[in-house]
């Protein structure tokens, strides 16, 4: 596999952490967007991979998943 | 320099600055950092939209350089005087902004309304469309120049209407693929 191709796959590597929290409390992704204040598509690209969130988001969306940041993000 | 010119100016003074003035004061973009306010962006919406806007001032600039060096060969082969030029070259700056925005679902607020959004597009062009067809006449000696200017906007109007009906389709066929692997 390329280099360029390894780092892409690196850097979009989905959080399937956060997509099983979610899905264990039974939370849409709108619903999540709508308890941490952003839009559906920012839930959906940090479970994607495609964007890292703050840590101000991260810790919004671990208040709202009752779990921690090493829980979600680590 | 004559008075048309002098009047023209200051018309776009006046538009700029009630559009920064607006924006100001615009509760979409700003974000209170105590308070819940549903009408804002999002920190990815803001970082896209700050990607977007380097894009489509980048644009601007070569546009501006391209003209700058071969504006009269646009009167002679595109038949564009000096109005509809700039007035092209802003239009397609700010439609590279915006159509960046889309793609990058950094348009809408958290709340936004897709069909009220739409709806106020289709609206504006029209409005423009209707008041570029009441012109006399669309060229003068043989240049398209300032009649031709309210046409630009509603083209550019158009372009957008197309770019949010096709972004709305791409996105309901992810959510679908979304929803079927899961």
């Amino acid at each position: 596999m390329p280099a360029k191709q390894r780092k892409n796959r690196r850097c979009n590597m989905k959080n399937l952490k956060l997509k099983a929290a979610r899905a264990a409390l039974d939370m849409s992704q709108q619903d999540l967007a709508n308890a941490v204040e952003v839009s559906r598509q920012t839930i959906n690209a940090i479970e994607k991979g495609d964007y890292n969130p703050t840590l101000k988001l991260c810790v919004a969306i671990c208040k709202a998943l009752n779990k921690t940041l090493d829980e979600i993000f680590w | 320099m004559n008075a048309n010119f002098v009047i023209m100016m200051a018309i776009l003074a006046a538009a700029c600055a009630v559009f920064l003035f607006s924006i100001r004061k615009s509760p979409k973009m700003s974000a209170s950092e105590t308070g819940i306010s549903t009408r804002k962006y999002d920190e990815r919406q803001i970082m896209n939209q700050g990607t977007g806007f380097k894009l489509g001032f980048i644009t601007a600039v070569i546009c501006m350089t391209v003209y700058l060096f071969t504006g009269p060969y646009w009167a002679t082969y595109l038949h564009l005087g000096q109005y509809a030029s700039i007035a092209l070259i802003l239009t397609v700056s700010l439609l590279v902004f915006v159509i960046y925005c889309i793609f990058s679902d950094a348009y809408f607020t958290v709340d936004d309304s897709y069909y009220k959004s739409l709806l106020l597009i289709a609206v504006i062009s029209g409005n423009f469309l209707l008041s570029g067809l009441r012109a006399d006449s669309f060229d003068t000696n043989g240049i398209w120049d300032f009649n031709i200017i309210p046409f630009i906007f509603a083209i550019a109007g158009g372009i957008l209407f197309i770019a949010l009906i096709a972004k709305h389709i791409c996105d309901r066929r992810a959510d679908a693929r979304e929803a079927a692997e899961e």
